[in-house]
């Protein structure tokens, strides 16, 4: 039935192209902002992720670096590092910060780096060995305001030197840099005081142990392990931002289930004296079905066969023309979206299916 | 192809291959009800070409319709190749209809995105029929009504004659024993409705077929074996005949 199936949708070519067409633009829609979904989780905990902590320490009160304020007496770094099973312990202050590029005001979330455990992520060009006046800046922040290793540009009246460009510290609204530490508490005002403690612990050490330790020996603070810190940082977008593309997503599937359907069902109209022919020369309902059920799987299969590359060249000139897209390209995506297209498609055979049914086998003896 | 028994293994059965007892098929109820078919018993043996004429309405096509299964008796008995229609549930019935009857229309009714041979192939394909087997076979009974030149054309691009030709090797796809012809010439100019003609009879000379026609043609009344007429849901015999 296959052969009835694909020839009676190749009859119309032009709505079978503008059925395809309309699919895949829903295929690129759900791939697009599934990439987006992704991307923005991962470029949003990249740095976090990369930052050598076993556990975050705040003031009590605080769980983020975006919206909430924490900050400590800078000497309770030493009281740490004398504490059972500490390893390493890092000062960490960092805020978002306007920064001046050729007049104009931009913004970046400058970090004052102690050592390579809370530096970039990954250094695209230059080099990582600050000096006071030196910055490394995010590469999306650099293409996006054109900037390359030995520009300038002014931090809170404070002229910085790119000394270099580091990938993996992009999150969308605005991009991490990193200064030394000590200008980035002149910068931020922490006279004697920091933001976080990054901590670090033995190998045999467990997590939680430690945590409990540090949180009942000083009751005016907080400590979290890494991963749940990273996602402290995750919540201000994945509570509020990121179920916006959810509602979107399920939007993009009705729509395409809606095409499917629209054109399935047209065509069972316009060909029902054929579906009458077919019953009356003996095949069963089922036969029936999996004819209209098979045009669905037709349109919605050939769409996600265009969508998934064309949804892979537009994050890439999403990326090109908006540097700072946090849209990512996953194989899983595209799997995943050949599962959706199937269940668009046999949602979208529910309507024709009804209406096979209801076909009367004796309109083969009309004209 | 033993899916499909040639016609020379086919046996002339000692019963009846269609028997109706009685029956009656009402539309509607009431005062308004329509009896199209009102009381008919009639038997018929393998091999013979049964002509029901009649006046539009008279219940011929509704009659073709009880004995080709694609409607239930309102009451009676419609026996058709050893099976009792009544009592066949609706998977069933289709597939009596599959393999026990063959269709021919008065408009041919042929898939028009498919090829002659793709429509041949239909039956066969629904019987689960391998594509390639099916393809053989459709071009073999395309060959025999002297379409071989046409097996990829579509129906739009064969003649009014070719297209019935084609009906009439997709009715006989499967071996039926029964083929149903509902003004099979209606459609057809003065030649090629003698050339469909010929091929019914032939189908009952050279293959012991039961043809059940029901036309206004009288032409046919030449090759039948037997002419019916039916008058208000009823079947007398022909006063013609």
């Amino acid at each position: 039935m296959f052969l009835l199936a694909s020839k009676n949708l190749l009859v119309y070519k032009s709505r079978f192209l503008l059925t395809i067409t309309g699919i895949s633009s829903a295929v690129i829609l759900e791939l697009l902002l599934m990439g987006l979904y992704d991307g923005w989780r991962e470029h949003m905990s990249a740095y976090l992720n990369h930052v050598r902590a076993d556990v975050w320490i705040g003031q009590k009160g605080a769980y983020d670096l975006f919206q909430t304020l924490s900050l400590l007496p800078a000497e309770g770094e030493d009281l740490l590092r004398e504490a059972d099973g500490v390893k390493k312990v890092l000062p960490f202050v960092g805020r978002l910060m306007t920064i001046e590029v050729g007049g104009q005001k931009r913004h970046g979330f400058i970090v004052g780096v102690a050592d390579a455990d809370s530096g970039p992520v990954e250094l695209v060009s230059g080099s990582v060995a600050l000096r006071d006046g030196e910055i490394v800046i995010d590469e999306v922040f650099a293409r996006k305001e054109h900037l390359t290793v030995g520009d300038s540009l002014v931090i809170k009246d404070n002229a910085f030197r790119i000394v270099g460009i580091a990938r993996g510290g992009n999150c969308f609204l605005y991009q991490y840099a990193f200064v030394t530490l000590t200008q980035a508490k002149r910068l931020f005002g922490l006279d004697g005081l920091v933001n976080y403690f990054l901590v670090q612990l033995m190998p045999d050490v467990s997590v939680s142990d430690a945590i409990a330790q540090i949180e009942e020996t000083s009751p005016l603070v907080s400590a979290f392990p890494k991963a749940q810190f990273t996602a402290n940082n995750l919540s201000l977008t994945g509570d509020n931002f990121l179920p916006i593309l959810r509602v979107l997503e399920v939007i993009g599937l009705l729509v395409g289930t809606i095409i499917i359907g629209l054109t399935v069902s047209t065509l069972t109209a316009e060909r029902s004296a054929e579906y009458g022919i077919l019953k009356a020369i003996g095949a069963p309902h089922r036969t029936l079905y999996w004819v209209a059920m098979q045009q669905a799987l037709i349109c919605g299969f050939c769409g996600w066969l265009i969508g998934v590359p064309a949804s892979w060249g537009v994050i890439q000139a999403a990326q090109h023309f908006v540097p700072q897209f946090p849209a990512a390209a996953y194989p899983r995506h595209a799997w995943w979206m050949l599962a959706g297209t199937t269940a668009m498609s046999v949602l979208a055979a529910v309507f024709p299916v009804r209406r096979i049914a209801r076909i009367d086998p004796l309109l083969a003896f009309k004209e | 192809m033993d899916k499909f028994p040639q016609a020379s293994s086919l046996q002339p059965p000692a019963r009846n291959v269609v028997s109706l007892h009685e029956v009656r098929k009402v539309y509607g109820v009431g005062e308004t009800a329509v009896r199209a078919v009102d009381g008919v018993n009639l038997s018929v043996p393998a091999g013979e070409l049964v002509l029901i004429l009649g006046p539009s309405g008279s219940g011929k096509t509704t009659l073709l319709s009880l004995i080709g299964g694609l409607l239930r008796p309102t009451s009676g008995v419609v026996q058709v190749a050893d099976s009792d229609l009544g009592q066949l549930s609706s998977a069933a019935l289709a597939n009596f209809r599959l393999r026990q009857i063959g269709f021919v229309f008065q408009f041919f009714q042929l898939f028009s995105s498919l090829t002659a041979s793709e429509n041949v192939e239909m039956p066969l394909r629904l019987a689960g029929c391998a594509a390639r087997e099916a393809q053989q076979h459709a071009e073999f009974l395309l060959e025999r009504f002297g379409l071989s030149q046409r097996l990829l054309y579509r129906p739009q691009n064969l003649s009014g004659g070719e297209k019935q030709r084609v009906a009439l090797a997709r009715a006989l796809a499967l071996h039926p024993p029964v083929i149903i012809a509902d003004e099979p010439t209606g459609s057809l100019d003065s030649r090629n409705g003698e050339e469909v003609i010929r091929l019914l009879r032939q189908l009952v000379d050279d293959e012991q077929r039961t043809v059940l026609v029901a036309s206004h043609d009288r032409r046919i009344t030449q090759v039948a074996t037997r002419v019916l007429r039916c008058e208000d849901g009823r079947l007398t015999p022909d006063s013609y005949e």
